[in-house]
């Protein structure tokens, strides 16, 4: 795979911020493939993105695209219009004043490729979305999702180098939320277009990612597959970002080295006195055995459907308790107050 | 106006428990929601009946010397005054709005400043220039041949016409599209330069269509004014219809006069459906959530020349004007009619003070009292009691004028042609400027939450008490801003105070326009600069209203 995008130590501060917003990012993207970049708000995503597509300056740092050096500290190399990059805005930044077909048809006949047949191009495309009869329809006369399909349409048509997508589903409810979230990545997939898509949200990233870059006040914390995110945190504040995380203490546990048969007990997780361990990677039983780390007395179970949460009061050898969360997959029960022995899952 | 007092009701409108005097005063109250529409109606009913009855030949020869000059120049004077308007309105506003330079926030408001700079003031300080430009004129007609001399003369009156209703029209389009400007395009911008458009490209296709109703809706403001001017016309000999209505009121043909009224009337519909027409079923408005513009800094060569662009307009609507009377009331300050110029500013005060409480009241009634009281009538009664603004002054005074003449006959009634000149002054004012009230509290009270109202109902209050505890407070930004508006349209009208005023009345604009067609130009300057005093009060409430939403 080539490389499409490089970003080479990209730092921002903004006036009068107290810290700076961007500090020394450096990552790549591979032709085709679809990356996202995690953070809170705050955490400069945004900025970065609007960097990349030339919309904003940064202060040092270098962006290449392809072998061509688009951004080069404060100076904008190539302007946002000749960098062939579409971008989905937040709030699909659909023209009002002009028809769904036009607002599809705004950047062709611009693009690299030249100039192919707009009309039949714009209805393609908008078939690809199962919106082909909206094409007459005003931006303001469309529902939400709707808007959401014709902007991802919009920056795919003049087939652009690179796709930005700034946090483009979190103006839709939940349930539009995942059907669009996926309908997206078949879509991107299926146009073989490289994209780097911003998100708040740990689980979008989770699910849709080929690569993520997890992001905190500007630092680049960590870059990885979503497995080797999830499984292999590269610290706490990460762990914590993309699901529930037993922080638990080498101390807590009579005997420390039965915790290594959790699967989440990976390097670096295993190599302080902390242990980091996912719900699901524990598990219960009513019976003692060799592979008990603990006892505990249920708090409180949650149903989510699919699974069940747990969290359990454990005494620790020191004479403190600890808090557990257990996630149960089967039908076990478990009520307030019942005393179980927890082991690693699959014990 | 007075509020209702719902005493019967225990604690606020209970409808099913409604006690004969709830009643009651919920039928006065709606007869008040009323009133203001009725009264704007009332006038055009007038003129639209007295208008089909017989004018003789009076009528047959205005159709036939003057009727279809007044109709060109008309026509002409609006397109001209509002195509240039709107080029002068829209770049200024462009340029305060996405760049940064020095002193952008003083130019800001300075370029609204020529508005509180009535018309004929400011045409009086170019009237002189047309004395000055004899020798050219000489010139011309040795020179170049007497039909180009002749041609000139024409062309000349047009052209100052348009060049003073152009400087002081122009914050009408300004102000609109700095409010567009100002709207949160920034998205739709690097949209359009992310799907390939470069900067200049996308304001013609994003930035501009965007801002087509706010342009619209300012052209129109423009184009009323100009329809509606007297003073300006009448100083520089431009045969429009409205001198033409009073010219044949004038003559004793009441009939005639009315009936240009209506066809003036015509022509201003005519523009405002043009301008609800042009909106179609696109959209306007970007999301509340997007961005606003982002300046771009501009500094040195660059920024001089903007000052210079904005500067001309500004130069040539206040600076020049002001100065010219300023110098004319230094030198003339001996041969000062004082006791005039006091008499004429008490005169114009408190005609603006009267009219102002009444027009502000009624908008306070017709938006919070409205809906607290829960009465009939939705928001199809701001609209028509704002239809005023629309109505030509040259109809409303002969509407009103007819009306008062005709009442002053009825038997008994006759003291009414003493004081009712004044008091049809009062209600010609009311009508035609009920709109500028309604506006400003119409649109504070869409940004003051309903669940306040409902919250103090909640806590015990009657809709009245709560009506005055709340919504009176909470508004008071924009009735402040109402009232001031109000005063300054009043103070500075011109057109329906000359007619409709009564015998040896003067306030500050007739009598600066007096002075001013006698020639006495000198003599009117300490008026004339007390009316752009005045017009400033006008300029602060109009920029405070502006920015509040920002």
């Amino acid at each position: 795979m080539n490389t499409l995008l490089e970003v080479r130590g990209v730092s921002k501060r903004f006036p009068r911020a107290e810290r700076a917003a961007l500090d020394k990012v450096s990552f790549d993207v591979e032709e085709g493939e679809l990356l996202t970049l995690v953070g809170a708000s705050g955490s400069g995503k945004t900025s970065l993105l609007r960097i990349l597509a030339g919309l904003e300056t940064a202060d040092e740092g270098e962006v290449r695209l392809g072998s061509v050096l688009v951004t080069r500290g404060r100076a904008i190399l190539r302007p946002p219009e000749r960098r062939h990059m579409g971008f989905v805005f937040q709030n699909h930044a659909l023209f009002p004043h002009l028809k769904v077909g036009e607002n599809v048809a705004f950047g062709l006949g611009q693009g690299p490729s030249g100039r192919p047949p707009r009309r039949q191009r714009v209805s393609d495309l908008l078939d690809m979305v199962g919106l082909g009869e909206l094409a007459g329809r005003y931006p303001h006369e469309l529902s939400g999702g709707e808007r959401q399909r014709i902007a991802l349409v919009r920056a795919l048509a003049p087939n652009p180098r690179l796709l930005l997508m700034d946090e483009p589903f979190s103006s839709l409810d939940q349930s539009l939320r995942l059907k669009l979230r996926d309908e997206t990545r078949r879509l991107i997939k299926r146009q073989q277009a490289t994209t780097i898509l911003v998100t708040h949200d740990a689980e979008d990233a989770l699910a849709v990612s080929d690569r993520i870059v997890v992001l905190r006040e500007g630092v680049v914390q960590q870059v990885g597959t979503p497995a080797e995110i999830y499984r292999r945190p590269a610290n706490r504040y990460i762990a914590s970002s993309f699901g529930p995380c037993n922080f638990l203490s080498r101390a807590d546990f009579a005997d420390p080295t039965r915790l290594e048969a959790c699967r989440s007990i990976e390097p670096p997780a295993l190599s302080g006195e902390e242990c980091w361990v996912r719900p699901e990677d524990l598990g219960l039983s009513s019976t003692d055995g060799p592979q008990s780390l603990t006892v505990g007395v249920v708090l409180q179970s949650l149903y989510h459907g699919e699974s069940r949460m747990i969290s359990l009061e454990c005494p620790s050898p020191q004479g403190s308790s600890i808090e557990l969360q257990v996630r149960l997959h089967g039908e076990e029960r478990a009520t307030r107050g019942d005393r179980f022995h927890v082991l690693p899952a699959g014990a | 106006m007075t509020p209702l007092r719902s005493s019967t009701a225990p604690a606020g409108n209970n409808l099913t428990a409604a006690a004969p005097g709830h009643i009651a005063s919920r039928a006065v109250g709606t007869a008040l929601i009323w009133l203001p529409a009725a009264c704007v109606l009332l006038p055009l009913l007038i003129v639209g009946w007295r208008s089909l009855g017989g004018a003789g030949t009076a009528w047959e020869r205005v159709v036939q010397y003057r009727l279809w000059d007044y109709l060109g120049s008309t026509a002409l004077l609006i397109f001209l005054v509002v195509m240039l308007a709107i080029a002068v309105g829209v770049t200024c506003a462009w340029l305060v709005s996405a760049y940064d330079f020095a002193g952008r926030r003083s130019l800001e408001w300075l370029l609204i400043l020529p508005l509180g700079v009535p018309g004929f003031v400011a045409g009086a300080a170019y009237l002189d220039g047309f004395e000055q430009a004899t020798p050219l004129f000489l010139w011309v007609r040795e020179h170049v041949g007497l039909e180009a001399f002749l041609f000139s003369q024409r062309i000349l009156p047009w052209f100052g016409t348009v060049l003073v209703l152009v400087v002081t029209l122009y914050p009408y389009v300004y102000l609109s599209c700095r409010a567009s400007f100002a709207g949160r395009q920034a998205d739709l911008i690097e949209a359009a330069r992310m799907l390939g458009c470069s900067p200049v490209r996308a304001f013609f296709r994003i930035v501009l269509p965007l801002a087509r109703p706010a342009i619209a809706a300012g052209a129109a403001l423009v184009a009323m004014e100009t329809a509606n001017d007297y003073g300006v016309v009448t100083l520089f000999g431009i045969n429009t219809l409205t001198p033409g209505v009073f010219r044949s009121w004038s003559e004793g043909s009441l009939v005639s006069a009315m009936r240009l009224a209506l066809i003036l009337l015509g022509l201003v519909m005519f523009v405002l459906v043009l301008e609800r027409a042009q909106r179609g079923r696109r959209g306007y408005a970007g999301d509340t959530r997007e961005r606003p513009l982002a300046r771009r800094p501009v500094v040195g060569g660059k920024a001089a020349l903007v000052w210079i662009v904005c500067g001309i307009p500004l130069l040539l609507g206040f600076v020049w004007p002001v100065f010219r009377f300023l110098r004319w009331g230094l030198a003339a300050s001996n041969s000062a009619d004082w006791s005039g110029y006091w008499g004429a500013l008490f005169n114009s005060t408190w005609l603006s003070l009267l009219a102002c409480a009444v027009v502000v009241a009624t908008a306070f009634w017709l938006t919070a009292g409205r809906r607290a009281h829960r009465l009939p009538g939705g928001d199809s009664i701001q609209n028509m009691a704002s239809l005023g603004y629309a109505i030509p002054s040259a109809l409303l005074a002969v509407g009103i004028g007819a009306l008062v003449s005709d009442l002053s006959r009825v038997g008994g009634l006759a003291w009414l042609a003493l004081s009712a000149s004044a008091t049809g002054l009062v209600f010609a004012y009311w009508v035609r400027f009920m709109a500028v009230g309604i506006q400003p509290v119409a649109a504070g009270q869409a940004g003051v939450a309903h669940d306040l109202h409902a919250a103090a109902r909640t806590l015990g209050h009657t809709a009245s008490r709560a009506l005055f505890r709340v919504d009176l407070r909470l508004l008071m930004p924009a009735l402040t801003g109402a009232a001031m508006l109000c005063f300054v349209d009043v103070f500075k009208e011109l057109t329906l105070t000359l007619v409709m005023r009564p015998f040896d009345f003067e306030t500050l604009a007739t009598l600066t326009f007096r002075l001013t067609s006698e020639g006495r130009i000198p003599e009117a300057s300490v008026p004339a600069l007390v009316l752009v005093a005045g017009g400033m009060i006008g300029v602060a409430a109009l920029n405070r209203l502006m920015r509040s939403p920002r």
